[in-house]
């Protein structure tokens, strides 16, 4: 049996809604030992109700501290210093804590990366549901409890009333997640922001939250994902941000950015899914400049007017599909930068496999397969 | 051959590589060594009709037993623990920051070395009940020693005594002057420390070790002997071996020491079933190191931030149990523990107006018990902040928290 | 260079693994009475040639971590042998023993959990030099100085403490350590599982150059079928302590043979948006290692899963029952089903909810199915499993499949097997 679910064009996009979420100009600093890091500078984005918006990012880019600033649920080294959060028509930067934590949960939900650490460990998680449901409404116990057993079975909990009374390290990693997911459900948020929900788990495990999240947000929860991992990308997102070094290098519609990856940091990222591209390597993360363009030192198209300064402005590149890199500015020329895109992206080595049969397996540099375990130079 | 290519990795020719385990490490150097030279000595004060050994010190079988405690802690704490240091140094800032850490450690070396020293130069002073109750200099008290030294004032029924630079620090009840209790106390202290170190910590270790490695059926029982162990009342033993030996230190430290490592050793199993699974302990593994390289190596350096602090916890309770057994006078009475002396003052025998007892406010001689009790204070908080003084120290990470 | 490794025959494989069992005993009680056994790694076969990369893939819970331990002697084998060199490593002399380990190398899965924090790195990487007794510290200095550079790690980054160090470069110590005592074989635990994209491509290209480099044979684990497609010569695909399938990587991951590897591939999300479809195993649950299914391990989520002859029903009516049948076996009941208050359930919404077929053609089918809907309806999942169980049956569940030779490689289904009347699974 297969499940479509083709590029979704979402009625929130069309008809172009009042943003659920929306961040402008996010700044948070982190406090070392070394001086202050600027861990997210300057980072803009909303997602609306029903729609997934991606944040792609390596380790250290900033994606995982700008989902945590949206609830302030922060490293005590951590703060906001600068930007505009808002929930609706509310600004979540201005809150006092209380008001904050009651809208952690019942409208925004995070799930995180390591369910261990979300999971209480001495209570069964049932519990942890009806507690979850009875904090934010006044549900009494019993129909909490069977509310807990629905939300375990939406998540995929096999013998759900058999286990509502487990505790959580009973449960295999995968099915954790699960759980850390029907607890972020348990108080009807409007968006969960989850965290690299995905990345301790199985590949079959992972096949199945993808198909959860995509059930939630058909149901019109808004979902704000951060991830490392193009192929969750690919298989949840509306929109994606690119993020590297605090910053946001690319946004648009995930087609539009997949078929043709503008930032020279994106290509770089898609290219290392191609075993066959010519890559540069990674940089060491203590060269990473805090100003200009922060990916000049790594970049094979840096010029002069990279460094210095704020980051570029985003130029648009057709519709919604923007870019913050010197060479797409109004008075500099793309050509050398746009012909790498096209050699960077994953649609490309995808293209012959697509009118293919059978095999509708996850195929990547579908092509280039027998290369890919050969002599890479 | 030039030097780079020798220095490939390539090129070790290991058909010569032997597998020579160094049997001669410093660690055994100074074991042995330290050892014979006890050893040799104790001989020699035994056969020799000499009363004393050197000076006027007199050796007990308490101080041989010190001794050779004393040569097991220099070989196997203080020797790699100076390795440690001259390969890693130690982080000054660390220091500078932490003058609390600098204090205690000055404090706790001023007690070793003044408890190391004392038998060697001090001799026990004569009683002299003339000139009991001297208050330290700068003060003066209405309980007149029979004999007083110092300035005398007031009305000859209302006398005030004052201290006297010939006991700076005042005199007890058997006119013994504070000071000399005072090091003697440290020595005491210094005794339960090294004792217990040498002689009661290993068995945590070992009992941790073997039950954390080896799991199964050898864990169920060392930790169902344990728990045994930490119910049985170590202070109703110590009564019981008093009732057949007498008081002595090592007595109590058999009792107390012997029955109260349980707590250590769970924390120790803990902590090997812990690293047991880290990478670099299973990269050891399959490198085929031994367990006990393992467990010196990876396991128990990687321990030190829950074992250090608990160990000179535990170091700091075995002195205070010490004082706390003495305060209640089951101690040998030559023994001038700080509780020892503590006690004396609230059971002050105060000849003259006052009556026999404590009926009378033993403030009146206030400096018999506060000297030794701010000593024994300051020696349990230095204990607990050298303890986290360490623990930070060896932790490469620099202050705990960070990752 | 000593020369060594023209040393042994040239036929014999120089890993080769037969029939390895490992179980772990599920005790109970003081005396530690054996109630079970989690067959964590069950009847393993393969081989490894020199220079050869050999991917060992599989979900957690398929063993994979624990065969990456009994080939570096961590744990003991249950059962089966393993040859090194064409040597039983079982019956090791000390000596031997000491090459054996000196021979092969481990990277461990978490770079940040592999090294010994009270250690630096360069204490780190020239410890299998002192374990095995290369006593001369100023050569041992420079040989790792040497090698850090080799692995793209400046000279001076030897004094310093693992914190100090990002997931890259720690990975890259991790396999200076592993290449130090020159080994034939690494044993490499998830290496990149940890690592950024980028990061990840910059490690596996590392790893691979000192391969050929030195011909060093490497068994990679992982559950990354990117970084096995980029980086193996072969794959063993392992599910629940057995090997489903084997052969080229290109082959395999092109054109798997057993229904496990193709689910497998078919989890991992295409890197095209456009693309958003995968073939569903039958049910989720993977089974317990302890009590694994009976025949082949996988048929309880198997979408090939084989009908017996005398079922005789449509193959897509056969696969929305089998279906039914495992998914209200393992209790993946979903939420619009279950009974919670006494009101029954309409049966239409259990057909519908299963894709159930409204006729069939076999009378004591249809009975079933329908005895089945009204008990699944009343909340009786178990009397709906019996009736399910006695008429959906499959060879699947009774007969292990034995390993047969396809393509190359091997794969482990019946419907490879020439008694059975079905064809292999896809086209």
């Amino acid at each position: 049996m297969t499940d479509s679910h083709a590029p979704r064009r979402r009625n929130a996009r069309e008809d172009d809604s009042t943003p659920l979420l929306s961040v402008t100009d996010l700044r948070t600093v982190i406090r070392t030992a070394e001086g202050p890091l600027h861990a997210v500078d300057g980072v803009s984005f909303s997602v609306r109700p029903g729609e997934t918006v991606c944040i792609v990012g390596e380790s250290g880019s900033g994606k995982s501290i700008t989902c945590r600033s949206v609830t302030r649920l922060l490293p005590s080294a951590a703060e906001i210093v600068g930007g505009e959060l808002t929930l609706g028509e509310r600004s979540l930067r201005a809150l006092p804590p209380e008001e904050l934590e009651s809208i952690r949960g019942d409208r925004i939900a995070h799930v995180f990366q390591n369910p261990q650490r979300s999971l209480d460990p001495v209570y069964p998680v049932g519990e942890q549901i009806t507690e979850t449901i009875r904090i934010h409404t006044a549900t009494p116990s019993e129909e909490a409890r069977r509310r807990a057993l629905t939300l375990l079975r939406r998540v995929g909990i096999p013998r759900a009333h058999e286990r509502i009374d487990d505790y959580p390290h009973e449960f295999s990693g995968g099915m954790q997640q699960r759980v850390a997911v029907a607890i972020a459900l348990a108080g009807e948020p409007e968006i969960l922001v989850a965290d690299e929900p995905t990345t301790a788990v199985d590949a079959t495990v992972q096949a199945r939250l993808i198909e959860l999240f995509r059930s939630l947000t058909d149901e019109g929860t808004a979902l704000l994902l951060v991830t490392h991992d193009l192929r969750i990308v690919s298989a949840l997102a509306d929109r994606v941000l690119v993020m590297y070094a605090g910053t946001v290098v690319e946004r648009g519609p995930v087609e539009r950015v997949f078929d043709r990856p503008l930032h020279p940091y994106t290509q770089a990222l898609f290219r290392s899914y191609d075993a066959t591209a010519d890559r540069e390597s990674a940089p060491p993360r203590r060269t990473i400049p805090a100003d200009g363009c922060r990916f000049r030192p790594a970049c094979p198209h840096a010029v002069e007017r990279c460094a210095g300064g704020d980051q570029p402005t985003f130029q648009g590149h057709g519709t919604d599909h923007e870019v913050s890199c010197v060479h797409f500015e109004p008075d500099a020329d793309a050509t050398a930068v746009l012909a790498d895109a096209r050699r960077s992206s994953p649609g490309r080595a995808m293209e012959p496999r697509r009118d293919g049969e059978g095999t509708q397996d996850e195929g990547s540099e579908g092509p280039e397969g027998p290369g890919a375990m050969g002599e890479p130079e | 051959m030039s030097d780079d290519v020798e220095h490939r990795f390539e090129n070790i020719d290991w058909e010569h590589v032997s597998d020579s385990r160094r049997v001669v490490t410093t660690e055994r150097v100074v074991f042995v060594c330290g050892m014979a030279l006890v050893l040799a000595l104790a001989l020699y004060d035994y056969r020799s009709d000499d009363l004393f050994l050197v000076a006027r010190w007199r050796p007990t079988f308490t101080d041989w037993v010190f001794l050779s405690a004393l040569v097991v802690v220099m070989a196997y704490a203080v020797v790699p623990l100076l390795r440690w240091v001259r390969r890693h140094g130690v982080r000054r800032s660390t220091l500078r920051e932490r003058p609390a850490v600098l204090a205690a450690g000055t404090f706790l070396a001023l007690v070793g070395t003044v408890g190391l020293l004392s038998p060697v130069v001090m001799s026990t002073p004569p009683l002299r009940f003339e000139h009991a109750f001297h208050p330290p200099v700068g003060f003066s008290s209405s309980v007149v020693p029979t004999d007083c030294l110092g300035r005398e004032t007031g009305e000859p029924f209302e006398r005030v005594c004052h201290g006297t630079w010939e006991y700076p620090l005042g005199t007890n009840e058997r006119g013994h002057p504070m000071g000399y209790l005072l090091v003697e106390g440290a020595r005491v202290t210094l005794y339960i420390a090294v004792i217990s170190l040498a002689f009661i910590i290993p068995f945590a270790g070992a009992v941790g070790v073997v039950a954390g490695y080896r799991g199964g059926r050898i864990d169920d029982l060392l930790s169902a002997y344990i728990d045994v162990q930490l119910s049985i009342p170590a202070i109703i033993v110590y009564f019981v071996g008093y009732m057949y030996w007498g008081p002595s230190i090592l007595l109590l430290l058999a009792a107390f020491g012997l029955l109260s490592w349980g707590g250590l050793a769970r924390l120790i199993r803990s902590e090997v079933i812990q690293r047991r699974s880290d990478g670099y302990v299973l990269f050891a593994r399959s490198l085929g190191a031994s367990e006990r390289y393992v467990t010196a190596k990876h396991v128990l350096p990687n321990s030190t931030n829950t074992l250090v602090p608990s160990l000179f916890q535990l170091l700091a309770l075995f002195v205070l149990l010490e004082a706390a057994v003495a305060f209640l006078g089951f101690h040998h009475l030559e023994t001038y523990s700080w509780g020892a002396t503590i006690s004396e003052s609230v059971n002050a025998a105060v000849e003259g107006q006052l009556h026999d007892r404590a009926d009378d406010p033993a403030y009146r001689i206030w400096w018999v018990s506060t000297l030794p009790a701010v000593a024994l204070t300051a020696t349990i908080v230095s204990l607990k902040i050298l303890g986290d003084g360490v623990r930070d120290a060896l932790d490469p990470r620099g202050e705990r928290g960070e990752t | 260079m000593t020369g060594e490794r023209s040393s042994g025959d040239s036929g014999t494989p120089l890993l080769s693994v037969r029939n390895l069992a490992v179980h772990y005993p599920i005790t109970k009680g003081w005396l530690r009475r054996e109630v079970g056994r989690v067959r964590a790694v069950d009847g393993l076969s393969f081989d490894v040639d020199r220079g050869e990369a050999l991917g060992l893939v599989g979900e957690s819970g398929s063993g994979k971590t624990t065969v990456a331990h009994t080939l570096c002697r961590l744990e003991e084998p249950t059962d089966g042998e393993i040859r090194f060199r064409g040597q039983p490593i079982a019956d090791q002399s000390t000596a031997e023993r000491r090459s054996f380990t000196r021979r092969v190398g481990l990277v461990v899965q978490d770079p940040h959990e592999a090294f010994n924090p009270r250690m630096t790195v360069g204490e780190a990487v020239a410890e299998p030099l002192v374990v095995h007794g290369f006593d001369d510290q100023g050569r041992r200095e420079a040989i790792v100085a040497d090698l850090f550079e080799r692995v793209g790690l400046s000279t001076t980054d030897t004094d310093r403490f693992p914190h100090e160090f990002s997931g890259g470069e720690l990975q890259r110590i991790a396999i200076a350590r592993a290449l130090i005592t020159n080994p034939d074989l690494i044993v490499a635990d998830e290496p990149t599982s940890a690592l950024d994209a980028r990061v990840r491509a910059d490690i596996l290209d590392l790893l691979d150059g000192i391969r050929r480099e030195h011909d060093i044979a490497v068994v990679f684990i992982s559950h990354d079928l990117d970084v096995v497609r980029r980086f193996c010569d072969r794959v063993a695909v392992m599910y629940l302590g057995e090997i489903v399938e084997t052969g080229r990587t290109e082959r395999v991951l092109s054109e798997p043979k057993h229904p496990y590897t193709r689910v497998l591939l078919s989890a991992v999300p295409a890197l095209d948006p456009r693309e958003r479809t995968h073939e569903r195993p039958l049910t989720d649950v993977i089974p317990d290692p302890a009590d694994p299914p009976s025949g082949c391990r996988f048929h309880t989520r198997c979408p090939a899963v084989i009908p017996d002859p005398d079922v005789t029903i449509l193959p897509e009516a056969w696969r929305s029952l089998v279906r039914f049948r495992f998914t209200v076996e393992v209790g993946e009941i979903p939420p619009e089903l279950a009974v919670d208050s006494d009101e029954p359930i309409a049966h239409d919404l259990v057909r519908r909810t299963f894709d159930l077929p409204e006729r069939l053609e076999d009378e004591t089918l249809q009975a079933a199915v329908d005895g089945a809907v009204a008990a699944l309806a009343a909340g009786d999942e178990r009397e709906a499993v019996e009736r399910l169980k006695a008429v959906l049956t499959t060879p699947c569940e009774r007969r292990e499949p034995a390993v047969e030779t396809v393509d190359g490689g091997t794969v482990r289904c019946l419907r490879y097997e020439s008694d059975i009347d079905a064809s292999p699974p896809g086209r």
